[in-house]
């Protein structure tokens, strides 16, 4: 645990504790499941907050990318709109690589990943809670910003509202496996473009789905929702070995 | 040598001992590492022969055909290639599962092993794809779901080897890609469907690059003598490969 | 551009796609032979 780390935490008022074990008192034996998940929810909020910045920073990245390619293909309304789907999904999707590289870099570097890892409670769960934690903050604005950014592809307000719900089923799962990356990269020299790397290509029946839900394909929302499924299932698990395999 | 004066490590495994199970019995290096050698020229013996045999079936024995001439050829190297591409990623899984379950550093490096050969029969399938549709459809790539699918591969196998590069300490480099490569082979099915999905969705005039000529007898066996040679060369090149790296990470002295 | 499938008779224009698909893949496969002798030899000098 570095003494600057330390330092840093203090000055914000938070605690390394993200378990929120010193204010509950009653140590790590005695909290339960969901006590110890919300106790992660809300300290991963707060963190988010604190260093809003970095997550507003996420979301603007999203805008900025989705604006870049109307100027590289061409105003062409008729052109853009039938894009529209496909374009806002891949900024989606790069948007969610970047900001889930440093999913566990707080608590690596102040050293409270091992709290997490050693914790009594199932580490899976706990890295869904870490995990919902980051898409409330990343994920649900790219939802909420999605019609918008289709009316400026040209679309009408439904195709938007369409997409944004294929959005919601899906970012949700690029967070999942995201953070299988971010375990499985923790601390090493590649950083998000190793992330990007090793998780896009599993990323990829997400990808054809959510363009396929946003455009209004018959299968494709029950196909995302199954992701969703399986993707909440295998996901944490994985994740939760990776992160152990990361600290031994 | 005894297995009791070797290292844990070298028992194969914590805890487990080689003598109660003979097949387990390899996963210790010091017994594996003189079968890699003995086996490694009879692969490649074994390849060049096949290869041999397949590629005078394919040239001088399997007749033109009648839509796409002599450029059809192309097949004999292509879905040998891609066959093995996705048959070596499988092992590959396998080695990684028995790694992560058995505990044994061996496995893994077999994984080790496999992944660039693998990534490269994947590049080898899609450049011998892309010159067998462009005289025959006009275009060098077509997004067809098998091709889109190899190419997909592709990046699984360059994400396994990119991450092996960037994890320094080679225990966990060996964990992680397994993880990584058990992620990998789990989603392959996925993938696959998806693409197939959205294949047919975007059909329009795409046509299938897979479309062969219907099988004559002699093409089959010619493709099979093919993949033959190219699953004796990916065993060699493994044994060979396997035995370096043994010695980089320090398991077995040179 | 020309039309392939009509040709029926001449194929002589596809040597060079077969040439080269079975070219750059033996040459591939040839590199990365040299590539392991390489490795072979670098793992024998750590004696």
């Amino acid at each position: 645990m570095s003494i600057e780390a330390i330092e840093q935490t203090a000055a914000r008022g938070l605690s390394a504790d993200p378990l929120a074990l010193e204010a509950d008192g009653q140590g790590a034996a005695r909290q339960s499941v969901t006590a110890a998940c919300l106790a992660l929810l809300r300290h991963d909020l707060a963190i988010a907050w604190h260093q809003r910045a970095g997550v507003v920073a996420s979301v603007v990245f999203f805008v900025i990318a989705a604006s870049l390619f109307p100027l590289a293909i061409g105003p062409g309304l008729r052109t853009l709109g039938s894009l529209a789907p496909g374009i806002l999904w891949v900024c989606a999707l790069l948007a969610s690589m970047l900001s889930l590289s440093h999913l566990f870099a707080q608590e690596h570097a102040d050293g409270s990943l091992d709290q997490l890892v050693l914790s009594p409670h199932p580490l899976a769960l706990l890295v869904l809670a870490k995990v919902g934690a980051h898409w409330l903050t990343t994920g649900l604005p790219l939802v909420v910003l999605a019609p918008a950014l289709a009316l400026q592809y040209g679309l009408p307000p439904d195709d938007g509202l369409r997409i944004a719900g294929s959005l919601l089923a899906g970012t949700p799962v690029l967070g999942l496996i995201g953070a299988l990356g971010a375990a499985l990269t923790l601390g090493t020299r590649g950083g998000a473009v190793l992330l990007c790397v090793i998780v896009l290509p599993l990323c990829v029946p997400v990808l054809v789905f959510g363009v396929g839900a946003g455009l209004g394909e018959a299968p494709a929302f029950p196909l995302l929702g199954a992701c969703l499924a399986l993707a909440l299932f295998l996901c944490p698990l994985a994740t939760a070995a990776a992160l152990r395999i990361a600290m031994e | 040598m005894p297995a009791k004066t070797l290292g844990p490590h070298l028992r194969g495994g914590d805890g487990i001992s080689p003598l109660r199970w003979n097949w387990l019995a390899y996963a210790s290096p010091v017994r594996f590492d003189p079968l890699a050698r003995h086996a490694a020229p009879w692969c490649f013996a074994a390849a060049a022969l096949l290869a041999l045999a397949g590629l005078w079936v394919g040239f001088f024995v399997a007749p033109t055909d009648a839509q796409q001439g002599e450029v059809y050829r192309i097949i004999f190297l292509h879905v040998p290639a891609a066959w093995m591409s996705m048959f070596l990623y499988l092992v590959m899984a396998g080695y990684c599962a028995l790694a992560l379950v058995l505990r044994t550093r061996l496995s893994a490096m077999m994984a080790s092993a496999l992944a660039p050969t693998g990534a490269l029969f994947t590049f080898i399938a899609l450049w011998t794809g892309a010159l067998w549709g462009r005289p025959t459809w006009g275009t060098w790539w077509v997004w067809d779901a098998r091709l889109t699918s190899e190419l997909i591969l592709l990046f699984l196998y360059l994400g396994f080897l990119a991450l092996e590069n960037a994890i320094d300490e080679p225990r966990r480099a060996e964990r992680a890609c397994a993880v990584l490569a058990l992620a990998g082979v789990v989603n392959i099915p996925v993938i696959y469907f998806s693409v197939q999905w959205w294949n047919t969705l975007h059909q329009g005039a795409s046509v299938s690059l897979t479309a062969a000529p219907s099988m004559a007898a002699t093409m089959l066996a010619g493709m099979l003598l093919m993949t033959l040679a190219c699953w004796a060369y990916a065993a060699g090149v493994a044994l060979v490969r396997v035995r370096c790296i043994l010695r980089e990470r320090g398991v077995l002295h040179p | 551009m020309r039309n392939d499938r009509r040709d029926t008779v001449n194929w002589s224009h596809h040597t060079p796609y077969i040439a080269g698909a079975f070219g750059v893949a033996f040459l591939l496969l040839g590199a990365e032979l040299a590539l392991l002798a390489a490795r072979v030899r670098r793992a024998r000098q750590r004696r």
